[in-house]
């Protein structure tokens, strides 16, 4: 029998990220706020970051997934900290008490598996997708930037600007319509150093990666970014190009914002 | 998702371990011992090594409050890649740009907001310090009666503070 055993002191929560697990037949231990927690071997510990003060070495688990609400009990330095902690892992994007956030029942079926996997000592295991830290989080805000910085320009009224910000905005409304404006932002290294040919295979690689962030989050779709980044490879002007970044703005700005609730 | 600045390992470190779970704790145990629930043998000292626990980290809690600026701000991203690449004539125009419309999303209000929750909670603190210096050694519940009413303007000034540290935002927002 495949045993679960959850640590957060919100109900609601603890039943969202349950669900699947329930359903299998599972079985489930919950442990709230004034819950004591007793020495038990779970093969799965779900646990919030905010919860973990508690006197988690008594549970012998098999495999821990650490969790939070994106507020300030969520561990920053996971990623530093990470190597040190056997089968040990974190669902990088924000749970929410609603169930925003919580696992799919994809998901849960892959850490099932997963978890299957590690208690049969299964040395080809591949670590489910949504337990991955972001890969390229710095392209995605970078790509933010810079449609900022566009419709800034481009798009006067959507910012509130002081007119000497922009002493030098004739020069600057001229270089910001070129693909290479762009490209010199948001490529892994000096577009000075690339051939025409690596130009555009750098943009295509730029395409990848986005797609491979939003894999991860699998929350939202991702098509007005993409959509831009059509627009940057066509070199098309900001008659075109303006409500394309204001669309891929506002879906980068709900992307993040799933990740940290 | 992002950068994780150490401004926000000290936030977590300052804000939820020591100001909530540190000196509210220690101050709701004072205002215990001044409503008479709890009963140490000196009263004296229980007191001001609850009230003092406020001194230990204010002045850390205070310069985390001045760093939020310019170690939250999105203007970091151009000290890594890919934006560090971006070219001078490009980045002397939208790396402040970056920076202004982020203080326009409310950034200056909220900071604002928590200096002067800091200012209240420590003047209501130095207040505390007068009234306690001024005890007898072994105090009446007579005595203790002002100290009472000042410890629960003390623990709502924490934890307006505590609230305003918290509602400032819990990554670089860059958009």
């Amino acid at each position: 029998m495949f045993t679960v055993s959850i640590v957060d002191r919100q109900q609601s929560r603890r039943q969202s990220l349950t669900a699947f697990f329930k359903d299998a037949n599972c079985t489930i231990r919950e442990f709230g706020l004034y819950d004591e927690l007793v020495e038990h071997s779970p093969d799965l510990l779900l646990i919030h970051f905010r919860d973990g003060e508690k006197n988690i070495d008594v549970v012998k688990r098999s495999v821990a997934v650490y969790y939070g609400g994106g507020g300030e009990s969520d561990d920053p330095d996971w990623i530093n900290r990470k190597d040190t902690r056997q089968e040990c892992h974190r669902i990088w994007r924000a749970v929410m008490p609603d169930g925003k956030g919580s696992l799919t029942k994809d998901e849960a079926k892959e850490l099932f598996s997963y978890v299957k996997d590690v208690i049969a000592g299964k040395a080809d295991r591949s670590i489910p997708l949504f337990l991955e830290p972001p890969r390229h989080p710095n392209i995605i805000t970078a790509l933010a930037i810079l449609c900022q910085g566009y419709l800034a320009v481009h798009s006067p009224e959507t910012y509130k600007l002081d007119k000497e910000f922009w002493q030098q905005k004739g020069n600057v409304q001229k270089t910001t319509t070129t693909t290479q404006w762009w490209m010199d932002s948001l490529c892994n290294r000096s577009t000075a150093d690339l051939s025409k040919v690596d130009f555009w295979s750098a943009l295509k690689d730029l395409k990848k990666l986005v797609n491979k962030e939003w894999e991860v989050s699998r929350v939202l779709s991702f098509a007005p970014v993409l959509t831009l980044l059509d627009s940057i490879e066509l070199g098309e002007g900001p008659d075109m190009m303006v409500e394309k970044a204001k669309n891929a703005l506002e879906t980068i700005r709900e992307f993040l914002d799933e990740q940290t609730g | 998702m992002s950068i994780s600045p150490q401004w926000q390992i000290d936030r977590g470190q300052l804000n939820h371990n020591w100001l909530q779970n540190g000196v509210v704790v220690a101050l709701n145990h004072a205002s215990g011992i001044c409503t008479g629930t709890v009963r140490p043998r000196d009263i004296t000292r229980s007191l001001s090594e609850d009230i003092n626990r406020w001194q230990e980290r204010s002045t850390e809690l205070s310069s985390l409050l001045n760093r939020f600026v310019v170690e939250m701000s999105p203007r970091i991203y151009f000290n890594s890649p890919p934006l560090s690449r971006c070219p001078e004539e490009t980045r002397s125009w939208l790396e402040p740009l970056t920076h202004e419309l982020w203080l326009q999303r409310g950034m200056r209000e909220k900071i604002d907001a928590a200096k002067a929750a800091y200012q209240k909670a420590d003047s209501a603190f130095q207040k505390i310090y007068a009234e306690l210096s001024n005890l007898p050694s072994s105090p009446t519940t007579d005595d203790l009666k002002p100290a009472c009413s000042q410890l629960q303007t003390l623990i709502a000034r924490c934890q307006a503070l505590a609230d305003s540290i918290s509602a400032l935002p819990h990554r670089v927002l860059c958009c």
